[in-house]
């Protein structure tokens, strides 16, 4: 019996040993796409499981010092209407993401253009109601509101709270740098944690405005207050259903009861109810360039600012 | 709980610490709680099915050993009577109600009045054909006077529960099996390995060959209107290949498992495809139900033992009853027809050759070449039957696999088999090395034990082979191709 168990327990030491090694080569070439295929994981090498190579671009943008004056922030509803503006202003820096950083990953974003911006004179944080209740979940909050910023080094300005949430919804293991490039650069490794958190800590969002939303929302106030910079709160434009109006009503009764209605009072006021047939899905609007910039005339109206945004080429 | 499972992968080893840390006389016990723990998992209320099952055979095979000791004859075939009356009538409320409502349903509403065929939903208990023919043999035995009651009801419940074969066999019988569990032999190292062993090869029979082949033949049997020609000729064959890996992988796993625990289980497969001849086949086909049959069902009908046409009949039967046995639907009907005519057709054969090498005086020496190509093709003909009657074994409804038979030499375009399989290279890298293994290993199989046979290996070669296989078989189960049932979990 002894025998058996020693010898068993040698070989699961073995193997372990071999299947570390697939797991680290799964990260290396030219053993990636072949492990790859052999685990048919090569989904997870493209689409929405992407959201790394997503994010990292708009942290060197807003890294980068440059002339810009304003920053926009938001959403993937935001990225849609926003980011082909980009060449039409030069005092914006368009950086519109995904709900999936959170707000403690928008404040990132804010703060690291602040630092590289020292003439910022305003910063816009343009997302629809239900980004605001974007909590760490473990669909796709690895991909977009950790890894970027860890392979970036810019999670530094993390609350000790904050990142005490973190280690409870991915394990404190998984939030070192050497693992999450391993996570980032295989495809198997990407397949086995994201399965592993839905199967053993799932968490999601809820219709309540969580603590990440209001840290970092207050926090990114104050740090503008600071350095004398105006922060805005924009709403997106919803669509006008049922459904929604439900929502919005939920949501607004959660909002009203959290401190950051007293720094934006008027975010719920400036909503605009859009017509169905204007939207792609739930959330995103669809339409031509010119479509897209009425949207964002009406934003301009109800919110009173981004007024000097450039919307079509001048001649 | 599906041995290919994360769940047994955790509950395996705990059993077998658990089972070898407890004092020797109650380690029965152990797996008696860890068999039913098992067997919870397909649903408790099946549990309590099984529970039933063991209490009404126990007391069943006490009454009528206690019947014919004070030789009270017709009261012990009443009590047997009515024993195999309930535990028929279960297996029928189960498996067969709902089936046969809908039929005769079908019927008056073609000829009587238009009505809309009823249909039960009734959910079948995992392993109950199985351990419900455990239970008529070891009571049957009591009656025939082959084997006195167990009085250990603890042994005879986990006689009956044992979950290694709970719910897809072996089919052991109680005198192969309680005398095991009452004998409470010490650990054997050599058992262990011998079981761990065949572990490795039924998983990667079951997952690196018949899943993967899953994978491809399920979508055509599913939808064989799509498919025409050769898809449908190759898709036959890779059933043929699929089934055996699938129920023989089972067997293989669950037979290692219970020496782990000491216990021997009987072999169920011995190279069926190197049959030479379609009873030959059966001698090494799911042996623990062709055997049953045979001591249950064709003996009690009479066997050989009268004149031939009564002989005939009886295989007839026999197979048909396997063939109802495999579940509630016309396409196993008809499979054990298929079967019954074949076992008839041979007998008539080689009665026919018996007669005619006795009006022959001497028997001319054959020579090597010939020999050789005779048991090829022999075995060749005889998968070829066999892999007929598959079709209609896999097949979703009897026209689905008239259609196959009627399509599949309509064209023989390679372009199609490829387009239609579509299989990955890594696919076919997996099956084109495996199945000629497996097919070699039955092969030597056929003459040694190739198991017994790796003590002779070096070490390090040993145990290479043992990291590459089961890094393998983890690769694939991360490859999802793990999903796939056992084929014979639903009988």
């Amino acid at each position: 019996m002894k025998k058996l168990v020693l010898k068993t327990l040698l070989f699961s030491v073995l193997l372990s040993l071999v299947l570390v090694g697939i797991l680290i080569l799964s990260a290396k070439e030219p053993y990636k796409k072949l492990i790859s295929v052999a685990t048919n994981s090569t989904e997870y090498g493209s689409g929405y499981n992407q959201g790394a190579c997503e994010i990292i671009p708009y942290i060197y943008k807003v890294q980068t010092k440059d002339a810009y004056t304003k920053l926009i922030l938001g959403d993937s509803v935001c990225f849609r209407m926003f980011s082909e503006l980009q060449d039409l202003n030069k005092d914006y820096c368009i950086a519109g993401t995904n709900r999936g950083v959170t707000m403690a990953g928008q404040y990132i974003l804010a703060e690291q253009f602040l630092e590289n911006h020292p003439d910022a004179t305003e910063i816009y944080l343009v997302v629809i109601e239900d980004s605001l209740l974007t909590d760490f979940e473990t669909g796709y909050g690895y991909q977009y509101a950790v890894m970027p910023f860890i392979e970036t080094d810019t999670f530094t300005g993390i609350e000790a709270d904050t990142l005490h949430d973190l280690k409870s919804v991915y394990g404190s293991f998984f939030l070192n740098k050497e693992m999450v490039m391993l996570i980032e650069h295989s495809d198997l490794n990407k397949k086995l944690y994201y399965n592993l958190l839905n199967k053993v800590n799932p968490k999601f969002s809820t219709l309540e405005i969580p603590d990440v939303s209001i840290t970092y929302i207050e926090k990114m106030y104050r740090l503008c207050e600071e350095k004398g910079v105006t922060l805005y709160l924009v709403p997106e434009p919803l669509k006008d259903v049922e459904e929604r109006r439900e929502l919005e009503a939920q949501i607004r009764t959660s909002y009203e009861a959290s401190p950051l209605y007293e720094l934006f009072p008027d975010y719920f006021e400036q909503l605009q109810y859009l017509p169905p047939d204007m939207f792609a899905d739930n959330v995103h609007i669809a339409g031509t360039r010119e479509e897209l910039n009425d949207v964002i005339r009406i934003m301009q109206k109800n919110s009173n600012c981004m007024k000097d945004l450039i919307l079509e080429p001048q001649n | 709980m599906l041995f290919t499972s994360l769940a047994f992968a955790i509950f395996l080893p705990i059993v077998f610490l658990v089972y070898y840390s407890c004092p020797v006389k109650y380690r029965y016990l152990v797996l008696l709680a860890a068999s039913y723990y098992f067997y919870a998992g397909f649903g408790v209320a099946f549990l309590g099915v099984l529970i039933a099952l063991t209490g009404g055979t126990y007391l069943a095979g006490i009454g009528i050993f206690q019947l014919r000791k004070k030789e009270k004859m017709k009261r012990a075939q009443f009590v047997f009577g009515a024993f195999l009356f309930l535990v028929i009538g279960l297996l029928f409320s189960f498996k067969y109600l709902s089936f046969t409502i809908a039929q005769v349903t079908g019927l008056i509403s073609r000829f009587v009045i238009t009505m809309d065929p009823l249909t039960l939903k009734i959910v079948v208990p995992a392993g109950l054909s199985f351990y419900s023919f455990k239970s008529i043999s070891y009571v049957a035995d009591i009656y025939r006077k082959k084997r006195l009651p167990e009085k250990n009801i603890g042994h005879f419940a986990l006689y009956l529960a044992f979950f290694p074969d709970l719910v897809s066999g072996p089919i052991n019988r109680a005198d192969h099996i309680l005398p095991q569990i009452a004998k409470k032999k010490p650990f054997s190292y050599e058992l262990a390995v011998y079981g761990l062993r065949l572990m490795l090869l039924g998983f990667i029979k079951k997952l690196l060959i018949a899943d993967t082949l899953a994978k491809y033949v399920n979508p055509i049997f599913d939808q064989v209107e799509n498919y025409r020609g050769i898809t449908l000729f190759v898709a036959a064959i890779l059933y043929t290949i699929e089934i055996y890996c699938d129920f023989s992988g089972y067997s293989d796993i669950a037979i290692g498992v219970a020496k782990l625990f000491g216990i021997d289980f009987v072999t169920n497969f011995k190279s069926p495809y190197f049959a030479t001849n379609i009873k030959k086949f059966w001698d090494g086909w799911h042996i623990s139900l062709s055997t049953w049959l045979r001591d249950y069902v064709y003996f009690p009908l009479g066997g050989s033992r009268g004149s031939k046409g009564k002989t005939y009949r009886n295989l007839f039967i026999t197979f048909l009853i396997s063939g109802i046995w495999h579940g509630a639907n016309w396409t196993f009907f008809l499979w054990g027809i298929i079967h019954g005519v074949y076992q008839v057709i041979y007998r008539v054969l080689v009665d026919l050759r018996n007669k005619w090498y006795k009006n022959k005086a001497v028997l001319k020496p054959q020579n090597k070449f010939f020999s050789c190509f005779k048991t090829i093709a022999s075995v060749l003909i005889t998968d070829l039957f066999v892999t007929f009657a598959w079709i209609f074994f896999r097949a979703n409804h009897i026209s689905d696999a008239i259609y196959i038979c009627r399509h599949m030499f309509e064209s023989f375009s390679f372009y199609w088999l490829k387009i239609d399989f579509a299989m990955t290279n890594l696919d076919l890298a997996t099956l084109g090395f495996f199945i000629p293994c497996l097919f070699f290993y039955d092969y030597v199989s056929t003459k040694k034990d190739v198991i017994l046979m790796m003590n002779k290996w070096l070490l390090p070669i040993r145990w290479s082979i043992y990291l590459v296989l089961v890094s393998m078989l983890i690769v694939l189960y991360l490859h999802g191709g793990t999903g796939q049932s056992f084929i014979y979990f639903k009988f």
